[in-house]
Formats: structure tokens, sequence, C-alpha cells
């Protein structure tokens, strides 16, 4: 079992694709960094938990269109037939795709991992900032709900053509260039951007109201529901 | 097979796809999106920006992924099917590519012009008399069309290099990626999604902005042709790999040769673009102020220039004489600034040759050219000068506004003469000739006026200047003029014949005369115009919002524009701007302001927006200007108190000096423009009420016209101190 993850982790890294979006994403995460954040956003800190959600909020697109990236790799032609030399081996169906939906999960996790570092390091060396453990309840609910949802999506859609994947990734595209109210947004945008002001006053305390909580689980929900829906097809599909 | 036939094979084999379908409706709707996210219309802009430019803008930037995206999947569908060998056979792969890329353009043009036919009806209504049908085709043709052909060619071409969908796509999202980065969006030559257009016209001419998207199209295509043919030497011959396919291609020696060529042609264009001068982005006002000492030695008692505009090629032509007395026995340097994109040849001091010497230093937008005279008392200097003017470096982002074009022409100090660095003798005269074609009038900028000298053979006609003093501000449009008074101040109110309809329907004259006896009451009379009076001049959208003079003030043609002027219920804009530029004629040029470091905020805008807001006040009531002043005053004073570096400038220091420029560049306008009045509205509650304060003014504008006003003086005057207006 260890064998094939780490075969597949392998494969997966060293991906041309994967290192193509982690050198845009650091190229980007940087940039970002030094030209919004850097001026506080919304008035606030440049190293408070509004300033550094919001940050996230910005990345969180190129990480979901990574993820979509990761779950066409997995259903593409090549990989079909390695999936046939698979078969033959003794472990069985649900444990390979198992094992690549853990490869996929930590591919993500090393990315994001990436990114917070990056702002951390920016943080220490601009602003000398320390206390990175108050940003990791922040890390969590931004990104794990996107992470859900288009890891479901990715399943659902995942046997159909590239095409239709692809046709996902410029929805993504469209919806972070739309801003819509924190209430029904995916990313976090408006959110980090907006409430601050909302909340007004100076350096209003990080709070997060129920509406964005209900978002997040909304969204966190829908995409485990559709992981699974994808499952049980898939598994129906087999016999 | 040959290229015809398979081409009406692909076109056959792609109209029945739905995807086909779906990339056409969307390309269909996509500028009417621009409808939908402009639904807060401001009223700062054109009527053309709103229905033509950004529709061309939201259509290109949809398209570009539209087209880009099927690019990449119908490529794809071709070669995934394993169709490659059994097309191979048949035709060769180059002429399946090149077949495959016609196809492919041919829709867009499809596409395109379903667009352009379809939208006609709907923009011409919507932006009226000032509609022009040219402009209406320039503009899809040339920001749309161009962004969707650069897409189709970039994801072919990518697609063509690496053969994989997936890689190819994401090739295609970086590049987008990288053409929204700021750098390249902010580079006129760059930025080939949404061309730098800033704003378009209603009333004049947008040739030199055009000019620049021309530019700007011919740099790309050149850059993607070249791309495109590199492409071609990477198409998939006999199964063989990319190696072996590029060596096989690379036999077929002008494939290369061109596309290197192409790559040059770009290479070229782009260091050689004549619209931009080379002035350092950061500007050094110590060292221009220095460098341009006056030679003492000299002083000229007449300048004689002619110049002949061409509006055709957008250059101009002139001929400069100046007479000048040399009151040392040596050889003495003159130094002559004008812009760096015009030339001076021919020079002759009494009837011989002499020196020049071009130094090309490009600097707040002029560069000095040196003159060694002979050691003559008198000398007769002559010369030629002419070129493209070219615009600053810092306006990139902003071009257009300084132009020659058959409608309007604005030219300003350098543009229109060449400046010399010596001083007037004690009598002397500045005289210049300009022949125009006879629908245009010429218009300066100040107290003296062109007057019309004589009526050409040709079609033009020649108009004489006569000033003292060099320093010229220059326009000619299709302009009409009509003579108002307003507070016993005759007033020649000049602007486009185009937009005479709209002034008419919007009772322009009544809004200025307002704007005069309010102010004439509050503040008092304005003395310093003579029987000519002063001018009021309509200029392009380039300017944005306007200027005042000694004698004048020139407003944008927003100002004047009917959804500002007629709906009561729009923020402070449209009239609100005119009437701010007509209000500096007393504060800023009655009553001088310096402005020093340690004390930004006060500036002739404080008191000129507090004007405003009280004109705002008695015309529309208390409320709205409540609403659409001191609130919004309130709002960016808020802003700047709670911005993380307003409270603590400690980390402002940690900072690099690039980010504290930038921050405080973003500082700077709000204390001029919101917290400034906001303390003066503090002051008027203080000192008793509206009615103590316009006293006060009052007081202010007689004792001290024509020297400064400083922010001490308005305290003292006020009886405050300034911990007294500091806001909470
Ligand atoms: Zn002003």
């Amino acid at each position: 079992m260890s064998e094939i993850l780490k075969y597949e982790l392998k494969r997966l890294l060293f991906h041309k694709v994967y290192l193509i979006l982690c050198a845009v994403i650091v190229c980007y995460s940087w940039g970002l960094l030094t030209r919004d954040v850097i001026l506080g956003i919304s008035n606030t800190a440049p190293f408070s938990e509004w300033s550094f959600g919001y940050y996230l909020a910005k990345i969180s697109p190129i990480l979901s269109i990574m993820l979509l990236f990761f779950v066409t790799f997995f259903y593409s032609k090549q990989e079909k037939e390695i999936k046939g030399i698979l078969l033959a081996t003794p472990t069985s169906y649900e444990k390979i795709v198992t094992i690549r939906y853990v490869v996929i999960a930590i591919g993500f996790l090393i990315q994001s991992g990436i990114v917070a570092l990056l702002s951390f390091i920016f943080l220490n060396r601009f602003f000398g900032y320390t206390r990175i453990a108050n940003f990791i309840g922040i890390i969590i609910t931004v990104l794990l709900p996107t992470f859900f949802l288009f890891m479901g999506i990715g399943r659902m859609m995942g046997g159909k053509k590239n095409i239709v994947i692809y046709g996902i990734i410029m929805m993504v595209l469209i919806l972070a260039f739309l801003s819509l109210p924190y209430q029904v947004e995916l990313f976090g945008e408006s959110f980090f951007k907006g409430y601050p002001l909302e909340i007004g006053g100076i350096e209003p305390e990080f709070y997060v109201p129920m509406g964005y909580w209900i978002n997040r689980i909304c969204y966190s929900v829908i995409g485990i529901g559709l992981f699974f829906l994808a499952r049980r097809k898939e598994v129906r599909s087999q016999f | 097979m040959n290229f015809f036939g398979y081409a009406r094979v692909e076109l056959k084999r792609i109209l029945s796809k739905k995807i086909t379908w779906i990339v056409m409706i969307g390309a269909f709707f996509s500028p009417a999106l621009s409808y939908w996210l402009n639904q807060s219309s401001n009223t700062s802009s054109t009527r053309t920006s709103m229905y033509l430019l950004n529709p061309a803008f939201v259509g290109a930037f949809v398209c570009v992924f539209l087209f880009g995206f099927f690019t990449i999947s119908e490529f794809h569908d071709i070669y995934k099917n394993q169709m490659e060998v059994f097309t191979d056979a048949i035709v060769s792969p180059t002429i399946f590519y090149i077949a495959k890329l016609f196809v492919l353009i041919g829709f867009a043009i499809l596409a395109q012009g379903m667009v352009v036919l379809l939208y006609f009806p709907y923009t011409k209504m919507k932006i009226g008399a000032m509609f022009r049908g040219s402009l209406y085709f320039e503009v899809y043709f040339t920001i749309m069309f161009p962004a969707i052909l650069f897409s189709i060619l970039f994801a072919a071409s990518v697609y063509q290099i690496v053969r994989r969908a997936d890689l190819s796509f994401l090739l295609f999202l970086i590049f987008i990626l990288i053409s929204f980065n700021q750098k390249m969006q902010q580079n006129f030559l760059l930025s080939w999604i949404k061309p730098l257009v800033a704003v378009l016209s209603d009333d004049f001419s947008n040739k030199r902005v055009m000019m620049t998207v021309y530019y700007n199209r011919l740099f790309w295509l050149c850059l993607m042709i070249g791309f495109c043919l590199f492409s071609f030497l990477c198409i998939r011959k006999y199964q063989k790999g990319i190696i072996g396919s590029f060596f096989y291609h690379i036999r077929k020696i002008y494939l290369p040769v061109l596309g290197i060529f192409c790559f040059i042609l770009a290479a070229f264009l782009y260091q050689k673009q004549p619209f931009l001068d080379h002035s350092p982005l950061e500007l050094d006002y110590e060292n221009h102020y220095n460098i341009n000492k006056y030679n003492q030695f000299l002083n000229y008692s007449k300048i004689t220039a002619e110049i002949v505009p061409d509006v055709k090629k957008g250059t101009l032509q002139g001929n400069m004489t100046i007479e000048l007395k040399n009151m040392s026995s040596n050889e003495q340097r003159m130094i002559l600034t004008i812009n760096p994109g015009y030339t001076i040849s021919n020079v002759k001091a009494n009837g011989k040759e002499v020196l020049v010497v071009d130094r090309q230093n490009d600097d707040f937008n002029e560069k000095q050219v040196e003159i060694t005279l002979p050691a003559e008392k008198e000398i007769l200097l002559s010369m030629e000068y002419g070129g493209f003017p070219r615009e600053w470096s810092i306006t990139e982002t902003f071009q257009g506004d300084r132009q020659i074009s058959s409608d309007y022409i604005y030219l300003d100090n350098t543009k229109f003469v060449p400046y010399i660095k010596v001083a007037p003798a004690i009598n002397y005269l500045f005289e210049a000739r300009i022949t125009l074609p006879a629908h245009m009038m010429a218009v300066s900028f100040g107290r003296d006026d062109f007057v019309c000298i004589s009526e050409n053979e040709d079609g033009t006609k020649t108009w004489k200047l006569q000033q003292k003093g060099q320093g010229i501000i220059f326009y000619a449009a299709d302009f009409t003029s009509e003579d108002l008074e307003a507070a016993g101040i005759p007033i020649r109110f000049i602007y486009s014949a185009r937009h005479k309809e709209i002034m008419d329907k919007i009772n322009i004259k009544e809004t200025i005369k307002e704007v005069f006896e309010y102010c004439d009451e509050h503040i008092g009379a304005l003395s310093f115009y003579g029987e000519e009076g002063m001018k009021l001049v309509e200029l392009s959208a380039y300017s944005s919002g306007g200027y005042a003079g000694d004698g004048a003030s020139a407003m944008a043609e927003t100002c004047f524009s009917e959804e500002g002027l007629t709906d009561k219920n729009r923020g402070a804009s449209g009239s609100e701007v005119m009437a701010h530029e007509i209000i500096h004629q007393w504060w800023g040029l009655g009553n001088m302001f310096m402005e020093t470091e340690e004390e930004q905020e006060w500036s002739s805008e404080g008191l000129t927006v507090y004007t405003t807001y009280r004109l705002m006040k008695e015309k529309f009531g208390e409320e709205y200007a409540k609403e659409n002043y001191v609130d919004l005053w309130q709002e960016g004073a808020d802003k700047l108190k709670n911005n993380f570096y307003h409270r603590y400038p400690e980390y402002l220091e940690k900072l690099p000096e690039s980010y504290v420029a930038l921050i405080q560049n973003e500082q700077r306008p709000i204390l001029k423009y919101q917290v400034m009045p906001l303390k003066i509205l503090k002051a008027e509650q203080l000192v008793g009420g509206e009615e103590a304060m316009d006293k006060i003014l009052k007081k202010l504008f007689q004792e001290k016209a024509y020297s400064y006003l400083t922010y001490e003086d308005f305290l003292n005057a006020c009886g405050l101190t300034r911990e007294d207006l500091e806001l909470e």
C-alpha cells in the first residue's frame, strides 16, 4: 500500500503541470503580498487576520484550478491505461482510488503550505511578525471548504471529457472576478475585505459572523456530498 | 486533397459541433455584459466610453477566453482521436494546420461581424448626436477583434508545440495571468487584451489614442505571427517526435527566417515607439529648475513663429525667428527647450549656419537644444522645427490628450513653439501664426486671442496671435463661441459645435451665471479682468477635470454632460466639476497658494471645494450638500485616520522607499480635497456660522489678492489655532 502511495506521489509531484503551477503560485503570492497585502486590507494592519484571510482568498482560485488539474490528470487516457495494469495486481480498485485521492490531498496540502510559508516569510521580513498560530483557523476556514467542493466536483465530472473540467476552470476564474456578497461567495474575498468595514472602527477584532460560517459549511457539505455520490456511481459502474 | 477542399471539410465538421455554437453565442452576448456590469454608470465618463469602449473591452476579455479554449479543444479533438495517421495520408499536416487556423479565424470574423452589425443600432441610439459610425467600426475592429485573433494564434501555436491539451490550456491561462499583471497592463505596447484607452471623447477627435492602439496591434501581430511560424517547425512529421520534426521542417529555411524577421520587427517597434518620450519617471524638481538657467548676456525683443500642422499625419512644421541682443562681446550659448518628438534644423544666425547640439536629455516632457550664437550685437536667429509631438512618459496610461488631428488640436508650450531660455528686453513681443483647415477655430488659453488674418485659396485659414511672453496653450477645433455676461464680467464661452444641442438643452449659460454670481456675492468681485473678460473653454475628455489660469478656465467635456447637469440626484460630478473649475478663478489665481512639505493639506483645493459645497447647498439644499460633500469628506478623513500607516508611522519607516511613495501618493489627494474642506467647515462652525465665514473669506480675498495666502493667514483671520481645527 505504502509503495503505491509513494510511487503515485512521486509521479504527481514531479509532473510538469504541477511544477509549472507551483512556480505560478509562488510568483502570484509574492506579488499579492508586496502589492496589496502590504498596504493593509480595509485599513487593518498588514499582519491582521483580515489581511491574511484576504490573501488566502485571492490565492484560492488558483489552488482550486490546481486541484481540478490533478483530477483531470487522474482521469486522462494515459492514466486509464495504467489503471488497467494496476487492476491486474491484487490491490483492489477501491484502494487505488483512495490512494489517488490521498495523493491529491497531499499535493494540495504541500501547495497550501508553500502559500502560507511565503506569507510568514513576508510578515517576518517586513514587519517582524511571528505569531503565526493565529492564522491556522483562517487557513482551515478559507481553504478546506473549497478543497472539499472541488474534490467533489472533480470526481463528479472526472469520468467525463477533460473539456468539461476546463469549462469548470473558466467558471472558477469568472467567479473569482465577480464580487458576490460574503454569504454566498466561494473564495472569501468579499468577506475579508468588506466585513471589517462593516464592523467599522479602528482595527476591528477578527470575528466570523454566522452567515460566513453557514457559507463555509454549506460548501463543505456540498463538496463531500458530491464526492461520495460520485464514488457510489463509480463503484456501481464497476460491476 | 487541397487546401480549400480541406478547409471545406473542416468547416462542415466544426459547424456540426455543439461547442462551436456555444462559443458563438457567448461571443455574441459578451459586449452586452458591460451594460450589466456598469449599471452604476458614472457621469464622469463619456457616452462613447460607456456604450462603445466598455462593451468592446468586455467583449475582448470574454472572447479571449472563449476562443483560446475553443482553439485548444478543436486541435485536441483531431489529434486525440488518432486522426493524425489518417489525415497525414490524405493531406499534409502543414496544410491541415493552416486550414484549421483559417477556419478558426473565419469563425472569429463571423462572430465579430455579428456583434458589430447587431450592436450598431443600440449603440447609435445610446450615444445620440455624438455617434460616429467610423469610430464605432474602428473600435470594434482594433480593440476586440485583434484580441480574439491573438488568442487563437497563441493557443494554436502552443498546442502545436506541446501537443497536449492540459499543458497548452495551462500555458494559455498563465499567459492570460501574466497579461493581467500590473506592469503589462500599464504598458501601452504590452497590454494586448485591454489596450490603454482610458476614455473616448464624444465631442472631439480620438485619433491620437487610436494611433497607439494600431501600433499596439501591429506590435502583437508581429510577435504572434513570429510565434506561429515557430510552431510550424514543430508540426509532427511521419510520427516523429518534436525534435525530429523540428529538424525536418527547419530545412525549409524561409520559415525560421520569416519568424525571426517578425520578432526583430516587433523588437524594433517596441524600441522605436514614437508616442512617449524618455523622461525619467522619478521627478526631480530641483534639478529641473536649476538646469534651465537663463543666459544673462542675452535678451530677446521679438519672437515670430509660423506653424503649419499636418492634420493627417498628426505632425507639425514650424519656422521661428528670434530677434536677440548679445550684450557681451563673446560667443554665447543659448538653451532652447522643445518637445522630445521634434527636431530642429536649418538654424541660422544672421544668415550663417551655427553650431546646434541636441542634448536628447528628455525630462519633464522636454529636451534641451544648445545653440552657439556668434559674438555679434544684434542677432536674427532663424530655425525650422517640427515632428510628431511626444507625450510625457508618466502619462502612459492616459494618452491622447495632446494631439494634432483634423478636428482637434491641443498643444501646449514646447509642443507648440520652442521655448528659449533668454529673458525678454524691455519692449518685447511674441507673435504666432498658424494655418488651419477652414472649419477649425484657433483659441489660446490666456488673455490674448487668435485673430483670423486671411482665408487662403487652398481652403485653409491663417490665424495670428500677439502676446507678451512665450508660454502658450493652444487649442483648435470645430468650436462655437458665445458671449455672455455674469456678475459684470464678460465671458466668452467656447465649446464644441457637436455639443451645442446638449448645451442648449441643459441651459448651460444659466449654470455658469449662477456660479459667477454666487462667488461675486459671497467672496468678492474678480478684479483682474480687463475689458476683454475671461474665456471658458471646453476640452476633450482626455483632460480629466480641468484647469484654470489667468483670464481663462478650461474644462473637460465631461463637465458638460447631460447626465451630470440634469440629474440632481447624481453624485458630485458634471456641473459641479465645472463650478469647481470656475471657482478656482477666485481661489488659486487671485489668491496664490504655496504648497509646502509640512502643510500638504493647505492648497487652493481646500477653499475651492468648500465654496463649491456652499454653492451646491444653496442650490440643492442641505441634505444634498451633506450627502455629496460633507459625508464624503468625512469618509476620506476616516479612511486616512484609520489607515494603518497613518496610525503607526513607525512601520512606514521599515518599508522600502518605493512603498512609502506609493502610500503617500495615495494620501495626498485625500488631505487636499477631503481633510482640508472638513477643517474649513469646522472653522465655519467655530467662528459662528456661514455668514461669519463669508465675511472672513471676503476679507482674506481682498487683502491677499496677488500675494500668498497661507494656512497661518487663514487661521489668524478666523482667530483660531491649528489645534482647534484638528479633527477628532
Ligand atoms: Zn481644483
